[in-house]
Order: structure tokens, then sequence, then C-alpha cells
């Protein structure tokens, strides 16, 4: 490793935390915060700050809008949810699986989060909802994209991202719900009546849909 | 007359519950069509008088929840936040109650006087679902008027509730409870507001701030204590704050679906299932989507030929009175040549286009479009797009500027710009004339349809190959997932669809108004000069043709040539190519003059007579089709390019600029190579 490369990984790490506080601070909607407001949240002075905005703001992470004020654009929004994303997901391990209790799971998460390659992190989401799988399968439920057209169950559980939940929840498609499949086949996106309305579901979404299948409706 | 002030007034609701056409219901002609600031969402405003009170209605877009997860969204929030109207009309589908009522529970605390407008009461009756409305008015707190949108039913109604909430500004008395933790939380952040601040009320606010939201009021230490609370209240509820919101919404909305719906059971026939059966059935329904797309293509040429021939001849009838009326001279050019040539080329295409909308307009008030992308998902997924990706491309076939801006549907933006990029393969309505031409002027009325679809499949392969290439070198990033409703299947009503007809046609003609009018006078400058009308002696030795050949036109298309020239093009449709930079239809005005068309009956026919004369194209159709090719897929025009550069900025558009034209090189080339190796003659 030469000399310049633990400047350069700290930079990464400060920009990454800046984008959080940002994320954390709501600035991706209205007219963003002031140096002085987001290097006060970050316990810097505002001189220091200042450079590291600029270099975020150089790589399009962040806007300057009137007077100055900072506001995260649409790519420094999708960073920063990456790296909040990531935190939940070493957070999670660390108090579900270790059972770390939550203050040094959180402290620990912070400094993980950039330390950790997204790699690493991706296998990391994969293990826990492996983990849920298994445990899913023991209380009788199957993924969506297994039930036939005709069948019908309750959902139990959506696995993995929070968006999708709620833009599933916004359909009517929440846990405790119940689903019935008017087509499932090849490559098409599941079909599926909830309520009175029917809903079309990727195949790869439909995957993370956990069913527990009614009784008595076993129909081909 | 001071009475008379404005009373503004807002429409939301998920989409497809009938929010347009309420919309039209009342506001009839009177509206017109913008986008939202910042954002190229669609934005509808209109008016209406009722009781000598004027009324201002905003169409808002149409929305699931207020948690912003698209532009739709996004906007519809902002909205209610920052300019409150004076009523708000929740319109939700009976059909479907409990679902669209989570929306109502995110509204009732807004401090907006709400108005829930339950639509669909028809097919509500059909299903054997009753509703209490007298219960449902009580639980809310607002007035309920039940109606049937589509059949303009109850608009009376609800125009008597909305001018009676105008005087009382009754508030909803209904609130949604968050339980212990989260009330706790929501009364310490509201004590930490001005109440006076603004409209909004402080408990509203606070769960904004909440959500992370910046209210009105509020300060960055406020802002700051909402998200160290709002992180506490995750950690004690074991769920994202989102989530829990939604949640609790539910059961709002669940409390008052039990106690106001009842279902008698009834095993129904379901017409939208036993359709769905078939229409999205893997395999008839994608027979069905492709003979559904082949018909769409013979309406839109073969029913448009009376209307053409009929306008036509009033052009021609207007030319010739123009050139009959007025003295020779630059004046008498400017109007017959420029003017009325090149307006006159664009208005004879307008049946094409208006049957395409009308076509388009059929198949998304159906409900059919929804069933499109559905049967297509499965395809697009393997060329790195999803099925919503379709409605975009769907819609390029009619204009390229509303398919960008139907991106905005996407949910992400790598596919949303992958989307944008590919769309202007889609070939639009405005190419319809340039092919009309040159394929009835070289190629017998059998290969017609076959040839067009023929450029129309081109186009859409292209599209794919781009699709793949883009996301392979730009965007590896996994994408979002397909998730949309799939409405009932409905007969169009004859109103909504020639107001959509209308609406697009307008614009249409707004753009052959103004765009295409300048484009079309530039031209004739750039054909007529530098020239002399010093005398009436001079004409005998200036031919047209002489005159134009050392026009700037001639001159401009003479240095791009070269680059042309593996292609097989004279300077004359560089020309050509050069104007549809401007608008794709200039490139028929253009070449009606670049070809001195004049003195004829019918202009289509006397160009296309030049054409197949013109000793670059006799006995060579290939050639036309290589030109057709190249028309195809070369830049969008101007309006594409504004588009394009307020959703995604400079680079993209020129990114985009460069690699379409590039491709549209590229294929013309191996057009003409294949056209060559097969012996034809290029």
């Amino acid at each position: 490793m030469n000399a310049g490369e633990p400047e350069r990984v700290k930079r990464a790490n400060a920009q990454e935390d800046y984008l959080e506080a940002l994320l954390a601070m709501g600035t991706q909607h209205g007219q963003g915060v002031t140096l002085t407001e987001l290097a006060g949240r970050l316990g810097i002075s505002p001189a220091s700050a200042s450079e590291v905005v600029k270099r975020l703001q150089d790589a399009g992470c962040v806007a300057r809008g009137p007077r100055g004020r900072i506001r995260l654009t649409e790519a420094g929004l999708g960073c920063a949810e990456r790296v909040a994303e990531r935190h939940r997901v070493i957070k999670r391990f660390f108090t579900d699986v270790l059972h770390v209790p939550p203050e040094i799971a959180e402290r620990d998460a912070c400094r993980a989060e950039h330390a950790l390659h997204a790699e690493t992190c991706a296998r990391l989401e994969d293990f826990l909802e492996h983990l849920e799988a298994d445990a899913l399968e023991r209380d009788g439920s199957v993924a969506l994209t297994l039930l036939q057209k005709g069948q019908s169950g309750t959902l139990v559980r959506i696995a993995g991202g929070q968006g999708a939940r709620i833009r599933l929840a916004g359909l009517g498609v929440r846990p405790g719900v119940h689903l019935q499949v008017l087509q499932n086949s090849g490559h098409a996106p599941v079909m599926v009546r909830v309520g009175n309305a029917r809903v079309a579901i990727g195949r790869r979404l439909a995957t993370r849909l956990h069913i527990t299948l009614d009784k008595g409706a076993s129909e081909p | 007359m001071s009475e008379r002030r404005r009373i503004r007034i807002g429409i939301i609701g998920n989409p497809n519950c009938g929010k347009t056409c309420l919309f039209n219901n009342l506001t009839g002609a009177h509206q017109h069509v913008g986008n939202w600031p910042g954002v190229t969402v669609e934005q509808k405003a209109g008016m209406y008088e009722y009781r000598g009170a004027r009324y201002e209605v905003v169409d808002l877009p149409g929305t699931y929840s207020l948690l912003p997860f698209s532009a739709e969204e996004e906007v519809a929030g902002r909205f209610l936040y920052e300019e409150p109207p004076d009523v708000l009309i929740n319109i939700v589908e009976a059909t479907n109650l409990e679902r669209h009522l989570m929306l109502t529970g995110q509204l009732v605390g807004l401090g907006i006087p709400l108005v829930l407008a339950l639509n669909m009461m028809d097919e509500a009756e059909q299903q054997g679902i009753q509703i209490d409305r007298a219960q449902l008015e009580q639980m809310l707190g607002v007035p309920v008027i039940p109606m049937v949108a589509r059949r303009n039913k109850g608009t009376a109604a609800l125009l008597d509730a909305v001018a009676r909430l105008t005087e009382s500004k009754a508030l909803s008395t209904a609130v949604v409870d968050y339980g212990a933790e989260m009330e706790a939380a929501l009364v310490a952040l509201s004590e930490r507001l001005d109440a006076k601040a603004c409209r909004v009320p402080v408990r509203e606010r606070a769960l904004a701030l909440l959500r992370g939201r910046p209210a009105c009021g509020c300060d960055q230490p406020v802002l700051e204590r909402a998200a160290a609370v709002r992180a506490g209240l995750e950690e004690r509820l074991q769920d994202t704050l989102e989530n829990y919101i939604l949640g609790r919404c539910y059961g709002f909305a669940h409390g008052l679906a039990r106690m106001c719906v009842t279902h008698s059971p009834q095993t129904r026939f379901n017409l939208t299932e036993k359709l769905d059966d078939y229409l999205t059935h893997p395999l008839l329904g994608l027979v069905f989507f492709a003979v559904c797309m082949w018909v769409t293509f013979e309406i839109v040429f073969v029913a448009s030929e009376p209307l053409t021939s009929v306008l036509e001849m009033g052009i021609e009838w207007l030319r010739g009175v123009v050139e009959a009326g007025m003295p020779e001279g630059v004046w008498r050019s400017l109007v017959a040549d420029g003017i009325v040539s090149g307006v006159g080329g664009v208005l004879v295409f307008l049946p094409n286009i208006v049957l395409l909308f009308l076509a388009i307009g059929f198949l998304e008030d159906s409900g059919y479009m929804a069933r499109a992308a559905f049967v297509m998902d499965g395809i697009m997924h393997r060329l790195g797009l999803h099925g919503k990706s379709f409605i975009p491309m769907l819609v390029g076939f009619g204009c390229t500027v509303p398919a960008v801006m139907a991106t905005r549907t996407l949910d992400t933006r790598r596919d949303r710009l992958i989307t944008a990029l590919i769309v202007p393969f889609m070939s639009c309505g405005a190419r319809l004339p340039v092919y009309t031409l040159f394929i009835s002027a070289f190629f017998s009325p059998r290969w017609h349809a076959a040839l067009l679809m023929t450029l129309y499949v081109l186009g859409i392969v292209v599209a794919i190959g781009a699709a793949n290439v883009l996301g392979f070198i730009f965007f590896r990033k996994d994408f979002s997932p397909l998730l949309m409703e799939l409405p009932p299947y409905r007969l169009p009503t004859a109103r909504s669809v020639l107001i959509l007809m209308w609406r697009r046609a307008w614009m249409y003609l707004k753009k052959a108004g103004t765009l295409l009018l300048g484009a079309s006078l530039m031209m004739w400058w750039l054909c007529s000069f530098p020239r002399s009308w010093a005398g009436k002696g001079d004409e005998a030795g200036a031919t047209a043709a002489a005159v134009f050949n050392q026009s700037y036109a001639a001159r401009l298309g003479r240095a791009m040539e070269p680059v042309f020239r593996p292609l097989g093009f004279d300077w004359k449709i560089t020309v050509g190519l050069i104007s549809g930079l401007a608008a794709k239809e200039a490139v028929i005005s253009t070449l009606t003059i670049v070809y001195g068309v004049e003195e004829s009956a019918e202009t289509t026919d006397a160009l296309q007579d030049r054409l197949r004369t013109d000793k670059l194209f006799s006995g060579k159709p290939w050639l036309a089709f290589t030109v057709l090719v190249f028309v195809l897929l070369y830049v969008p025009c101007i309006a594409v390019m504004a588009v394009f550069y307020r959703e995604f900025g400079a680079w993209w558009t020129m990114f985009m600029v460069v690699y379409t034209t590039a491709t549209a090189w590229g294929m013309a080339w191996v057009v003409r190579m294949i056209g060559w190796l097969a012996g034809a003659n290029v």
C-alpha cells in the first residue's frame, strides 16, 4: 500500500458521511441547508466542511442553491441512499445475527459501512434474506412465483428492500392481504387479484413475496 | 363584483380512478395543459363557474400515497403543502374502497376542506357492493358524493358540495391514529412549531418533519430534532417510519371499510378476468398484441386517404388564389412557396396523425395499454427494460415529445434515461408523411403496408439493440421491478377519447403553426436567396432550378454532400434531411421547394413524379428505402431536444443527438450494402 492510500480512503469516508448527513437532514426536498448547519451537524468547522462539499459538488452529488444552500442532487441522493442501505444491512447483521446491543451495533455500523466492499455488503444482505427465507419455509410459506394460476393464499412477508415494500403497499399488496394468482407463466410478470383490483408484479419482485396457501385450494 | 374571487380546487386520487374524466366533466373545454414547474409531469388546470363564483381546478397527477416515490407523488405532495387549494376533491373507486381510503387517510389531516367523490358506483352495484354513504360521511366528517364520472352522473351534487364547503370551510373530523409512541413524538414536535406560520396544522407538519421533509415554520434545530426522534421511533417500532405510517393508514382505511362496505356474495361473470385469460395469455396475448398493432397501422394508413385528398385540394386551391391575386415578385413567392406550401404540406398529414392519436387514445382508455405492457414485460425484461418502458415506446409512435415525457412514469433514473434514449427510434407520426411520400412514389401499392411495417419494425429492432448496448455500457446497476395496476376493461367513451385526441392533435398543430412555419420560411429564404427580383426581364432566364442552384440551401447541401456520399444521397436530399432537424414534417415541404415543384394540381403527386424522374432515384427504389432508413433513425426534431434537455441535461442531450445520427448513418450504410449485395441498383 502506498503512502497516498490512507488519505484517499479517509477522504472517501468523509464524503459518505456528508452524504448521509445531508440525507438525514432532508436536503433532497426544499432549499437545502447552509454550510454552517451542515458543519454543525457533523461537528466540524465550516472551513474544513467547505473543501469536502466542493469535491462533492464537482462529483455532481450536491448542488448549491441561492445563498450557497446545499442540497442533494439526484445522483447524490442515490449515493446517500446506498450508504444508508449499507448501514442498515450491517447493523441488522450485528443485532439480529450476532445479538450485539443496538448502541454498539449502531456505532460499529457507522465505521464498517465505509470499510466493507459493496460486494461484501450484497452477500451479507443475501445471507440475511436466506435466513428469513429459511424461517419462512419452516412456517410453510412459498414464493409467489411458485403458485399456479387460480391458487390463492395470504401474503405473510415481503423480503428485501424498503422501496418496493412501500410501492407494493400503495397498490394494496401488504402483509396479511389475501391474493389470488390470475396469470403466472413463462417470463411474464405474475398477475394477482388483490381485493377488487388486478396488479402485475415483476417476476424478480414476486419471488420476494412469501405466501401461505389457502387450505383446500389446491386446484391446478 | 368583488365577490367573484377565484376559488382553487385540487383533484387527487389513485391513477386510473377517473380523475381526468371528472376534471373534464367539471371544466368542459375550458382547460389548459402545461407542466409542473421544474418537472415534465403534465399539469392540467381548468375553470368553471357555479352560482356566480369562479373556480380554478387543478388535476393532480395520479398518486397512491403522499410518500414520494415517483415524480408524480413528489409533485402532488409539494402542491398540497406549498400551495394548498381551497377545497380538495379526493376521488376514490367504490369498487375498491378500502385501498383508495388509504390515500384519504393521508389527506384528512392536511387542513384543507375535503370532499370524497365516490366514483364507479354503477360498477360497484353490478358487483354487489353496497356502501353506507351516511355512515362514511359521519365517520370521515366530510361530504361523500356518489358518482359515475364516465357518464357524467353526480357532477351537480359535487359542484354543490364544493360550493358549500368553500363557505363553511369545515375540516374533516377524522384522524389516523398513529399509536401511543408516535403520537407522543408528534405532540412533542408540534410544540416546537409555530402554529400561525402557515395553514397546514402543526400535527401534519410534525408528521412531514418526521419523514425528513422540511415544513414551514421550522428551523434547522427542529429538523435535526425530528431526525433524532425518527431514529428513536424506528428503533422502538422495529420498522421503518414509512412502512409504519402506511400500516397505520391501512388500519384507518380498513376500519372505515369494515363499517361502511358490504359485499353481497354473488358469483358474477367477471368480464375483465375472462378477457384477461386470453389477452394476457403467454402466447395468445402476444398474437393479439401483434394483430392489434397491425390494425392500428392499417387504420392510420388506409382510412386517412380520402381526408388527405380533400385537404390537398383545398391547399392547391388556396395557392392558386394567391398566385392569381398577387403581383409577381418576392411577396408572391413568399406567400405561395413559403407559407402556403410549407404549412399546407404539414396540414395534409393531419388526418394520419389524428387517426393515430385516436387509436392510441382508444388503447389507453379501454385498459388495453396496461395489458400490452404486461405481455411485453417478459420480452422487455430480457432487453434490459421493463414492461412499463413499453408505454413511452408506444406513445413514441405518435410523437417523441410526449413519449420522452411519459418516461416519467418509470421509477428509476436508469430506466428513464435508457427508455428516453431509445424512444427516438420509435417512428413518430411526423415521419409517416415522409415514408408515405417515398413509398408510394417508388413501390407498387401491394407493398405499401409491408414496407411501412418493415420500417417500424426496424426502428424497434434498433431500439432494442441500443437499449442493450446502453444498458451494458452505462448503467450496469440493477433496475426496478415492474409493478402496476391493470384497470378493468371498459368501453372507451367517445368524449374522453376525443378530448385526448383533440389535445394531442392541437399540440401538433400548434407546432405546425409556429415552429414549422418558422422552419418553412427559413427554408424558403435559404432556397430563394441570393437572387435578384429586379425586373420582369430575367424570368425567362432564371428558371426555378437555376435560381435554386445558386441559393444558400444548395450551397449548404453541397458542403454537406461528402458526408452523405457513402450513403448515395445527393445534395438535394441532404438539404431535406437538414431541414428535418426543425421538424420531420419539414422534410417534405423542403423537398417540395428543392425539387421546384410548382403549378400542379396536387403537390404531393407532383413531388412524387419529380422524385421518380430525378436522375438520382430513377430505377433505384432501394436508394429511396435507404433514405427512409436514415429518416427513421436520425436525430429527432428540435422540440424533442428541448424536452430531453429539460429532463436529462445538456450532456445527455448532446449524446442523444450524436448517437442517433451515428446510428442512422451506420444503419443506412448497412442497408445500402445489403441492397448492393442483393444486386439492387443503388
